[in-house]
């Protein structure tokens, strides 16, 4: 079982068009949309996780983006937002990857996003709430 | 805050005059010489069991990793150096630019012989009445 995050973006002529529930169905997907913008007479824009076999999402997303959506994987950042930030070090243990981490003689906390998988622990744990995820 | 519920994060600044050889000695104190246990959340803590997994200094601790019954075990912390050296500088400068003056005290705090002790929660077992 495989998750992924894509973006669909729906031309005018397919707003109409049920991608999502048609590809639940035909390659058995579990989908939990994050963000819709669909207006009548317009481009949409969809933000979802869909969860299945990997073979299963592999055909799905070519399905979907040969009838005409374009199909992007999701990029999720966690960004840190510094004047939130009280460097108390709640996060350092937490990060699997240490992207967040303390110099040990200023005690200060960094954060290298490079490092960061974005699995979104630091999120709750941070007290001032100094941890966002944007997608 | 995660774990503990609704929490209050505050800094206090206070400024400690060293006023004798004494006061010196007890601030001069080195982190290696700031002692601590380490207590079991899961257990020690909450149901008074047991005791401390050993004790371990602030040198350790704030070397990012402590061993704990022979495993390698990260250290993190939760109060902020680097905010706590921002707030002594402010108050150094007051100090400096006098605007932070020495005063009598107006009372003293209660020291190690005050004979105050603190009351551990006796935690009494609910019990549902069955109708």
């Amino acid at each position: 079982m495989a998750t992924r995050r894509v973006v669909f973006h729906y031309p005018r002529r397919l707003i109409d068009a049920p991608v999502v529930s048609q590809i639940a169905r035909t390659y058995n997907l579990e989908f939990n949309i994050l963000r819709a913008n669909i207006t009548p007479q317009s481009e949409g824009l969809m933000v979802l996780g869909l969860e299945g076999s990997s073979e299963d999402l592999d055909k799905a997303l070519a399905w979907v983006q040969q009838q005409g959506v374009d199909v992007q994987p999701l990029e999720r950042n966690v960004v840190r937002n510094e004047d939130h930030c009280t460097q108390c070090g709640a996060c350092v243990t937490i990060c699997p990857t240490a992207a967040l981490y303390k110099d040990s003689q200023t005690q200060q906390v960094y954060f290298d996003s490079d490092k960061c998988i974005a699995c979104e622990l630091c999120v709750p744990a941070c007290p001032p709430r100094a941890m966002a995820v944007k997608f | 805050m995660y774990g503990y519920g609704v929490s209050l994060q505050v800094g206090l600044g206070v400024a400690i005059p060293l006023l004798d050889e004494e006061m010196a000695r007890f601030t001069g104190v080195k982190d290696e010489d700031i002692v601590a246990p380490i207590v079991d959340y899961s257990r020690n803590y909450p149901y008074s069991e047991g005791g401390p997994l050993g004790q371990v200094n602030y040198q350790e601790l704030k070397s990012g990793q402590i061993t704990v019954n022979g495993k390698e075990v990260p250290t993190g912390s939760l109060s902020s150096y680097p905010k706590a050296r921002e707030i002594a500088k402010i108050l150094k400068d007051w100090i400096g630019t006098g605007h932070f003056l020495l005063s009598e005290p107006a009372q003293l705090l209660p020291s190690a012989d005050s004979g105050l002790t603190f009351k551990p929660l006796i935690e009494r077992p609910t019990q549902e009445e069955v109708v």
